[in-house]
């Protein structure tokens, strides 16, 4: 079934329920891209204060996770969904534990910086970073528009894209590896950026994961550890 | 994207009617392997009203089968088309096949109160007879001639209501009168009377509405028992229970069978759009 419209049900009060956690998915979606964001402008732009932010903004999208989660299940005991409000309601629980995971790699970035600033410390990857930040931040910048529209297709497009984001992040690692065997003294700063850059690897990782969930709520199809190339010819 | 989900994203907006309108054939999985029952072009009429309209279903040999549906669609005329209850109603004509084990169930030579001892049935409300918990259960083996002396009778009776899990609950009482049991109590009664012709398919017919959660879940628990050794069709308006208890579900609309799959594909993926809309309440 991949007429998904929530609105139509009998009981008025299930459609706003629905909506509800439709809409604070969204919201949680918007805030993890923002926390992202900044926490590599506070990286590349040696920005102490931004760093804090995103660090105390983490509270935020975890009380979110618990608030959806709650109204959830709340769903699941009263109303009993089945087939596409199901699907909605158990991609939503599934989705919002890896914007939650997604935030937490944000935080993670923004110790990293605030370690770096600390120690008066930028190195010199600015560039790169910005280059695999940008690469990931439209993949979940698309995602969260693909889970606006229930696109599957562009969910399916996008997972596709992770690949550049793994290779763009091998580059760069390797690049920091290689400096820490020239450079050894400054090891513990070096570790930091190559954490920093896994972050964001993983931030994909996590934009695939919300991308399959898409695909399972409008094709009704589990795709999760699945290759791109079968799931396009068998589902699509 | 396939057919179906091309010919789904055509109905959308469209209204039940129009759907229907265009509904040919059923989708899913009607058919198995191993019928036990299979019925095919199946119309049934009430005088001008066409009740039923080209239904083919199989039901498989020791399957829950669960028919579903809004009022008025079809699934318990269809339900007591299997063991010809509908044979009473004047004004009823059914037409197609019906075939178990390979017999026709509306063959002149079958007799309809034979049949109905290969394929028993199970109401919505309990309606015990006004007769000794003993007598409700003998009642059956006697008239069936099932039993040559009063020892054999006695065991039959205490199988069935062991079966239907109540005979703990009534061992002590069985002179009792069974309109003094509880509803749930009542209802397996009537479960244990249909066992002791030692039926081969049981008809249920809502068999839990009537009854509170915990005497459905009894209910519940006994079907999935009962499946081990018989074939079970059960109507009803609980999507939960069709949901627990069986392993296919069909889904009728309006007098057509619109689409039939296994019970897990349905409640988390139907096919067709109103299979989709009816079990998430879409409807009205």
């Amino acid at each position: 079934m991949e007429n998904l419209d929530f609105n139509q049900h009998t009981s008025k009060k299930y459609n706003q329920e629905l909506e509800k956690i439709r809409s604070s998915l969204l919201v949680m979606g918007g805030m993890v891209e923002k926390q992202v964001k900044k926490a590599v402008e506070a990286l590349v732009e040696g920005k102490s204060k931004m760093a804090k932010k995103v660090i105390k903004k983490d509270l935020g999208v975890n009380a979110m996770e618990v608030q959806i989660d709650e109204e959830c299940t709340q769903i699941i005991a009263k109303r009993q969904p089945a087939a596409s409000d199901l699907r909605l309601v158990y991609s939503i629980i599934k989705s919002i534990t890896d914007f939650e995971r997604i935030g937490d790699e944000a935080e993670k970035i923004a110790k990293c910086a605030s370690f770096l600033i600390d120690e008066n410390y930028l190195g010199n990857y600015s560039h790169e970073f910005m280059k695999l930040y940008q690469l990931v931040a439209i993949n979940l910048n698309q995602t969260l528009n693909a889970l606006a529209r229930l696109d599957a297709e562009e969910a399916l497009t996008i997972a596709k894209k992770d690949e550049i984001v793994d290779l763009a992040f091998e580059r760069l690692n390797n690049d920091i590896i290689r400096n820490m065997t020239t450079e050894p003294t400054k090891l513990n700063l070096l570790l930091r950026l190559s954490w920093s850059a896994k972050a964001l690897e993983k931030i994909g990782d996590h934009t695939t994961n919300i991308c399959e969930y898409i695909i399972y709520l409008v094709k009704g199809k589990d795709v999760r550890h699945l290759d791109i190339n079968t799931i396009k010819e068998e589902y699509f | 994207m396939n057919t179906q989900a091309l010919q789904n994203n055509l109905m959308k907006d469209k209204s039940n009617e129009a759907i229907l309108a265009e509904h040919s054939k059923t989708i899913g999985q009607p058919f198995c392997d191993n019928p036990k029952i299979s019925t095919r072009d199946v119309n049934v009429y009430y005088a001008e009203n066409h009740a039923i309209q080209d239904v083919s279903l199989d039901m498989g040999q020791n399957e829950v089968i669960a028919l579903i549906g809004p009022s008025g669609c079809g699934k318990s005329t269809y339900l007591r088309c299997l063991n010809r209850m509908n044979d009473t109603i004047d004004s009823c004509r059914v037409s197609g096949k019906f075939i178990i084990d390979d017999i026709d169930i509306y063959a002149k030579s079958q007799d309809p109160v034979l049949l109905r001892a290969r394929v028993g049935m199970v109401f919505q409300k309990p309606n015990p007879f006004p007769k000794s918990i003993y007598d409700n259960v003998a009642y059956g083996p006697k008239i069936h001639g099932l039993t040559s002396n009063k020892a054999e009778l006695d065991d039959l009776v205490e199988e069935s209501l062991s079966k239907a899990g109540l005979f703990n609950e009534v061992k002590d009482r069985l002179g009792d009168s069974g309109t003094g049991l509880s509803g749930g109590q009542q209802q397996r009664l009537c479960i244990a009377r249909t066992i002791a012709v030692q039926p081969e398919v049981i008809l249920m017919d809502e068999p839990a509405s009537a009854l509170d959660p915990i005497a459905t879940a009894k209910v519940e628990e006994l079907i999935n028992e009962l499946r081990k050794n018989y074939t079970i069709v059960i109507v009803t308006h609980s999507m939960q229970q069709a949901a627990r208890v069986s392993q296919r579900t069909a889904y009728f609309h309006l007098g057509k069978l619109i689409e039939v799959g296994e019970t897990k594909q349905i409640f988390t993926n139907p096919l067709h759009e109103l299979t989709e809309r009816y079990i998430t309440g879409r409807f009205g």
